[in-house]
């Protein structure tokens, strides 16, 4: 497996974006005809690859207007690493295509599988951690990474299923993926939770235990309790437990950028707006906090 | 067990639409499975039986409610039509039938025309398989890319003296089906005579649709060709015996953004 780092990438891109929010079609007339108080905005990379082949229309339109305004970073859900399948080389060509046009400060998708034998479930569906399926994920990365020349950002999923054969911890495999292929990881908080929910383990250990210097991006979005499961369906706001979850996060790896999904049951832009405004306040406090524990150390050294 | 049998495996289970359960129970199911169905099951952590399977359901309730959602929000005309437990139980067996080979959630209904029109659950409803065509072909326009020029601030000013001389830039996004049905009216009726022709196309804020008759359609048609107004018009010959309000008609396609820009 070659593990070359692809040529002209950035690695970790840490530019003070703070506070993003996801953008999605039932707030284009929004974000269009007001100024979100966002530095950046999110992209579906699918929802602008075109359609039938064909590219063009209005979303790649409303995408690129926007672009004027913000910074954008594309998150994919079909890139499908973890299938067996071959890499989809027209969708990598598309979403190539789409890179060169917008310009995103960075490109992401997940650590998870969407279909096989070339049909597609349209699910981010998780992956026993065994060594075979950190090769072969490792492998496909490394080929897609090299196909679009750029570092990739692999976000963990929530799940509901965890497979029996697995031989390592979630977060041991995506700290093994980071190393092997060089890729950075898209912390989502939420997912975190959501599975420790589901699985029976501590969240914070998944998150300590991550590789620090590889975390490009943190998201957070909401969740619905369903009977013992806890499925992550983005229509809720976001949960009292996670936003903790996320101060004690930014504590403790620092600064970095984090972006707000809603993908169901829309509030208004304003109440959106409002959980950006909260995001934004818990980060300063945790980062402040951070300040006066690490000036309260120093003073109890000297 | 290798990773791409646990795939196989649970994307097989996954897409039957009977449910997970159902599909364990080794009856005949949409497609084969090279495996046991009942031993891939311990490959799944958890205590119980049932409990593996109601983890696993999750992932067959988001994948048909999923699809179900998009292909609603794509097809509202049909729903309409069909109900939402009839549109439920038509896009399961079009699942089984055309299982989805995009990445792009949208582009599943390419085929859900051709399906209605060679399946027989709604016989009684024929119009179905067109108003699922005209519904692609929206999605299809919303997708296409308006022409790259500005409007022309004078096009509504159009006087009888351009219409001799100058060309015609059409609505490049334009998507056209035609159809013996009166898709655009309730309750739809066929025409046992005439043709519809529908014209889809992106305006400067939204999906538009036009229905023409066959005599307008060709004239529009025949625009593709970028000739003069006056030879398109020197070659209706239709016209000769049906005539047509010729300013009427270009206000109308001017108006309704058909015509894009008129170079003199």
């Amino acid at each position: 497996m070659s593990q070359t780092t692809p040529k002209n990438t950035t690695g970790i891109q840490h530019i003070d974006l703070e506070v993003g929010v996801g953008l999605r079609p039932f707030y284009y007339s929004q974000f269009l005809g007001e100024k979100a108080h966002t530095p950046w905005i999110e992209a579906i990379s699918e929802n602008y690859m075109g359609f039938l082949g064909k590219q063009g229309g209005r979303p790649i339109h409303v995408l690129e207007s926007l672009r004027r305004d913000y910074d954008i970073s594309l998150h994919g859900v079909s890139m499908s690493l973890g299938s067996c399948d071959e890499l989809d080389l027209k969708y990598l060509q598309q979403l190539k295509d789409l890179t060169q046009r917008i310009q995103p400060c960075w490109v992401s998708d997940h650590l998870c599988w969407t279909g096989f034998q070339r049909e597609n479930i349209h699910d981010l569906l998780p992956l026993p951690y065994t060594q075979e399926a950190l090769y072969h994920f490792a492998d496909k990365l490394d080929q897609a990474q090299n196909f679009l020349q750029r570092t990739l950002s692999i976000e963990n999923v929530s799940s509901y299923v965890a497979f029996s054969s697995s031989e390592m911890s979630e977060w041991e495999f995506l700290t093994a993926l980071t190393k092997k292929s060089g890729c950075n990881l898209l912390l989502d908080v939420n997912n975190v939770y959501v599975s420790s929910k589901n699985h029976n383990f501590d969240p914070w250990s998944f998150i300590s235990q991550l590789p620090k210097n590889s975390i490009q991006e943190i998201h957070l979005a909401g969740h619905t309790t369903n009977g013992d499961l806890i499925i992550d369906t983005h229509d809720q706001a976001i949960n009292e437990a996670v936003w903790e979850l996320y101060k004690k996060t930014i504590q403790y790896f620092g600064p970095l950028p984090t972006l707000i999904e809603r993908d169901d049951n829309f509030p208004t832009f304003h109440e959106l707006m409002n959980e950006v405004q909260r995001a934004r306040t818990i980060y300063d406090l945790a980062l402040c906090e951070n300040k006066v524990a690490i000036r309260d150390n120093a003073h109890v050294t000297l | 067990m290798s990773l791409s049998k646990i795939q196989d495996w649970m994307s097989w289970a996954i897409k039957d639409p009977r449910g997970i359960a159902h599909a364990l129970e080794n009856t005949p199911a949409p497609r084969p499975l090279k495996s046991e169905p009942d031993r891939m099951l311990e490959t799944i952590s958890g205590v119980t039986e049932e409990e593996k399977i109601k983890r696993l359901s999750v992932y067959a309730d988001a994948y048909f409610i999923r699809i179900s959602g998009s292909m609603k929000s794509d097809f509202p005309l049909l729903l309409k039509f069909l109900g939402d437990e009839n549109f439920d139980h038509m896009l399961a067996h079009y699942l089984v039938a055309h299982p989805s080979k995009t990445p792009n959630i949208g582009e599943i209904g390419i085929h859900l025309s051709k399906f209605l029109n060679s399946n027989t659950i709604f016989e009684d409803k024929a119009y179905l398989s067109d108003l699922a065509l005209f519904e692609f072909k929206k999605i299809e326009t919303f997708y296409s890319t308006l022409p790259s020029t500005e409007k022309h601030n004078s096009l509504s000013k159009l006087g009888p003296e351009d219409i001799s001389t100058s060309r015609i830039v059409l609505n490049n996004s334009i998507n056209f089906l035609s159809s013996p049905y009166n898709l655009l009216h309730e309750p739809i009726t066929l025409s046992e005579e005439i043709n519809y022709f529908y014209h889809l196309r992106l305006n400067t804020s939204d999906i538009r649709s036009l229905c023409f008759s066959a005599h307008e359609h060709t004239l529009i048609q025949n625009m593709h060709h970028k000739m003069t107004i006056q030879e398109l018009l020197d070659g209706d010959t239709v016209s000769i015996d049906t005539p047509l309000n010729v300013e009427e008609f270009f206000q109308r396609l001017i108006l309704e953004e058909v015509i894009w820009d008129i170079i003199p």
